[in-house]
């Protein structure tokens, strides 16, 4: 490469590197990112237990009928799964007040009230009678999200106000001091969202769950729409790897946000045995890109230079737990010219592929685990994701990536030995 | 003398934990006490009695963010060790840095060594 491209993809490199770390650290981004990691358990138990409520294998589904086992199945999901708004809100103000340096608990409770306050209810007669299971679960989770970080930014706001604080005689305990001090920022927010709450329903959506719904969601699942933000995402994700940006991390908060409720959609339909609503969902988005570690160890063993062979064997058994980082930083990829093209398209082109063997019925819908990418062995993975047939599919995504490396490996095996040969002749 | 506390973040913690094992392997060589882990960066902010952050280079953009926050080294680990894990050097350089913050007066211990 001359010299001058070199010095302006650098100078590039900055920029982007800039504006991500930017975007990433935003307390608002960064707070939905590290809020949904933190009850990642909750989700992991809530997806297990349906798997195991529904799963049709043999006499299985006899024996934990006869047993009284399903119905526990079923309370573990109805807790988790079923009532996950909960959960995202409380950890989006947990996750908020820490990035914003206020009191954790009193901003968890005010989070909690406000959401409430703007959830619609079950009224019969006249008498309100529990909590709409509809608005407290997948189809909440923006909505949460939304009140979660707003109603935490308030508390920060309001409680860091001198006037609005209630001040305690010095011989007051700190604690009861504490109460009072939080009293009427807590009042104020159930005020305010109170006359939010009342505001939406003068709308023709009559209150904020039905308006996001209906502005945000229904149009992200139309098939096309949801195909081409996942593959622009995924493209996204891969281009910022090739500046050295860990893109999948980068777009976390946002897949979270837009494509993580259709896999509690998912999940929930798999429970209730009807046929999976979406296809395009977060695990489809961030477990489909196909097994691009294995695929790079495999072409690095076969390499002639030393150092790709050698880096081959430190980071086989990482790629196949999923973890890429030995090749990115050691063949390079980063800013390496002839990566560039493999690198964005190869986890495109299994995204898309796997769209497609979706669609015409070759593979299973996502069943909504939150399977992570990291940390769990290839294959299993795809076992997890949706049993043989999907394991198959993995391997076929295996060939496909390379497929596509291959040239250009090729290439830069070619670039490595040419360095390596000329580095011993200088030694000699 | 204290035992240091070195973390390294990286996105999920799970690439950075991989090279933790082989500095701890070489610090054990070399005999020095020190802690060495590894956690997702969003996590970064529930430990406050660290010494130096030492960043996967696949996060090395939240490195300025960080500093605002941090009033320690904060490190972008050279991203070939990062690739073939060698745990000796980046021991060696985080140690080089620490004993250079250690000597210069503290609050000015800011890094000018910046990858």
């Amino acid at each position: 490469m001359k010299k001058e491209n070199k010095v302006k993809l650098t100078k590039l490199q900055g920029r982007i590197q800039n504006s991500m770390g930017k975007f990433q650290r935003n307390k608002y981004v960064s707070a939905i990112a590290g809020g949904m990691m933190s009850i990642l358990p909750v989700l992991m138990v809530g997806s297990f237990s349906s798997i195991f409520y529904s799963l049709n294998l043999g006499p299985y589904q006899h024996f934990i009928t006869q047993t009284g086992i399903k119905n526990i199945f079923n309370v573990i999901t109805a807790v988790t799964t079923d009532v996950l708004a909960l959960y995202v809100v409380v950890a989006l103000a947990n996750s908020l007040a820490a990035e914003l340096k206020t009191d954790k608990f009193n901003s968890i409770i005010s989070s909690l009230v406000a959401f409430l306050m703007v959830t619609p209810m079950l009224v019969k007669k006249g008498a309100f009678i529990g909590l709409n299971m509809k608005y407290i679960g997948s189809a909440g989770m923006i909505v949460a999200m939304i009140v979660g970080l707003t109603a935490t930014r308030l508390f920060a706001w309001l409680s860091g106000n001198k006037h609005l604080t209630i001040k305690m005689p010095d011989s007051v305990p700190e604690f009861v001091s504490r109460t009072f001090a939080s009293m009427m920022p807590i009042i104020l927010i159930a005020i305010i969202y109170a006359i939010v709450n009342f505001l939406f329903s003068l709308t023709p959506w009559h209150n904020i769950s039905d308006m996001i719904i209906t502005l945000i969601q229904v149009p992200l699942q139309g098939l096309g729409t949801s195909l081409w933000a996942a593959l622009v995402l995924v493209f996204f994700a891969e281009f910022c790897w090739f500046f050295g940006i860990h893109g999948t991390m980068a777009t976390t908060a946002v897949l979270y946000t837009l494509f993580y409720p259709f896999d509690v959609a998912n999940l929930q339909a798999f429970k209730a045995g009807v046929a999976l609503p979406y296809i395009v969902t977060m695990t489809l988005i961030t477990n489909q890109k196909g097994p691009r570690a294995l695929a790079y160890a495999i072409l690095c063993l076969r390499c002639k230079s030393e150092q790709l062979r050698s880096l081959g064997k430190v980071g086989f058994i990482p790629a196949f737990f999923g973890i890429s980082e030995p090749f990115k930083f050691g063949i390079p990829m980063v800013l390496n010219p002839l990566a560039f093209i493999p690198l964005t398209m190869g986890g495109t082109v299994c995204v898309a592929a796997t769209y497609f063997a979706t669609l015409i019925g070759l593979i299973p819908r996502p069943n909504g685990i939150p399977v992570q990418t990291a940390g769990t062995p290839e294959f299993f993975r795809a076992f997890l994701l949706g049993g043989w047939r999907m394991v198959i599919w993995h391997v076929v995504q295996l060939l496909i990536l390379l497929a596509i490396w291959y040239p250009f490996m090729k290439m830069i095996d070619k670039q490595k030995c040419e360095e390596e040969l000329a580095r011993s002749q200088q030694a000699n | 003398m204290k035992a240091y506390k070195i973390m390294l973040a990286c996105a999920g913690g799970f690439s950075t934990s991989m090279l933790v094992t082989q500095m701890r392997k070489a610090a054990k060589k070399k005999g020095i006490e020190v802690s060495i882990d590894a956690v997702a960066e969003s996590a970064l902010n529930n430990y406050n009695d660290l010494d130096i952050i030492l960043l996967g280079p696949q996060v090395g953009h939240i490195k300025p963010e960080l500093e605002k926050e941090f009033n320690i080294p904060i490190e972008v680990i050279d991203q070939l060790d990062y690739g073939m894990m060698n745990g000796e050097k980046v021991l060696n350089d985080a140690l080089a840095v620490l004993e250079k913050s250690t000597d210069a007066t503290k609050g000015a211990s800011k890094n000018e060594k910046g990858e």
